[in-house]
């Protein structure tokens, strides 16, 4: 699927232009990179964080947003904080990135679980719906959407450098 | 990989080993700010409002979406948060979209996830790197300076970060597996440093 790209010129860059959501985005990356700064000098300021038994663990959160089929654009997820009534929790497994392409009589799916052995990769599928996750060290968890219904028979898996590729045929 | 088996054991030590286990960080406001962040971003997605756009930003919007830049027309925006060199929590973004006076672009170059230990002699720094072969990754360091780029046809990363401190330019071991590059590097501060600071106090 990769080689159907056009040639492209290096750094070239989209300008989403969306009006209000993007204006929203951009308040939010404002948000988070003054957070940085903000944690930086209140870490100098009180010298050191409590942070509850998780000595090693990460939390991520982070959205990709796409131009979906007619020019929707649809904003997805990753990550492993999650919002609670509590406030936010790292949970040990991680939504990974993923990218659902229609492709005519096949959909595509593209998720990123770098750090994960292809034997560790559990792909279940039925009706609409694939679930994904992994065992080992780097843990990914997440249930995708298909735009149709598909054959769970006729998938077709690739994993190479951290990136999975799903194929599956929709049911005619 | 000693440092990934340590954090494995920890994790098992302290019972949260079993999948679905929830970590409270009770960091206070660095992570309220990031419920918010959460749920603002969750809140934006369900309100996405295309009745603002008129008909040419549209047929704009759908000749971008036929483009695929590295294989993929995304933009990608995240953070990461955790216990850094020293007990500091250390917030860092990742992605391709950038802040420009015209508002959020997204980029070509993604800039990727990268974690940095402090193992004694040496720091790691584990980036993720999904989608890249190892050939096409170039390493430079510069003092504390870490730089990484891509040069892959597909995707393309490129990433600077600040090391916790100077390391020898010279003995910079890297591999990459599974969409993950860790690279050692001997810190050429730690003792000699403090043997100075301590000849100063005495």
């Amino acid at each position: 699927m990769t080689e159907k790209r056009t040639k492209r010129k290096e750094g070239i860059q989209i300008d989403f232009g969306l009006g209000g959501l993007f204006k929203g985005f951009g308040s939010l990356i404002d948000l988070i990179s003054d957070m940085a700064e903000k944690g930086e000098s209140e870490v100098s300021r009180h010298g050191e964080f409590k942070v509850n038994g998780l000595d090693q663990a990460r939390g991520i959160y982070g959205f990709s947003v796409r131009m979906g089929l007619g020019g929707t654009p649809t904003v997805e997820h990753f990550g492993n904080i999650r919002a609670t009534d509590e406030g936010p929790v790292v949970a040990e497994a991680r939504e990974p990135l993923v990218d659902v392409f229609d492709e005519g009589e096949w959909i595509l799916v593209v998720a990123e679980l770098p750090g994960v052995e292809k034997d560790d990769i559990q792909i279940e599928v039925q009706d609409d719906i694939l679930s994904l996750s992994t065992a080992g060290r780097a843990k990914y968890v997440r249930e995708i959407l298909l735009p149709s219904f598909v054959v769970p028979a006729t998938m077709e898996t690739s994993y190479r450098n951290g990136i999975l590729e799903v194929r599956l045929r929709k049911t005619s | 990989m000693s440092t990934e088996d340590k954090k494995q054991g920890e994790r098992e030590e302290s019972g949260e080993g079993s999948g679905g286990i929830s970590i409270d960080l009770g960091l206070g406001d660095l992570f309220k700010g990031i419920g918010n962040f959460v749920e603002m971003a969750a809140s934006l997605a369900d309100k996405v409002d295309l009745s603002e756009l008129d008909a040419e930003k549209l047929a704009k919007l759908q000749r971008a979406s036929q483009t695929r830049v590295g294989g993929i027309p995304r933009g990608v925006y995240g953070v990461s948060v955790r216990r850094g060199v020293g007990g500091i929590p250390r917030v860092r973004s990742f992605g391709n979209i950038r802040r420009t006076e015209r508002g959020p672009v997204a980029h070509e170059v993604r800039e990727p996830l990268v974690d940095v230990f402090d193992e004694g002699d040496v720091l790691l720094a584990i980036a993720e790197l999904p989608g890249v072969e190892e050939k096409d990754i170039r390493i430079e360091v510069h003092g504390d300076l870490l730089k990484l780029s891509t040069t892959t046809k597909g995707r393309k990363y490129a990433g600077e970060l600040q090391l916790p401190c100077p390391v020898d330019e010279t003995t910079v071991k890297s591999a990459y597996k599974n969409g993950v590059l860790e690279i050692r590097l001997r810190k050429t501060c730690g003792e000699h440093s403090r043997t100075s600071r301590d000849a100063e106090s005495t």
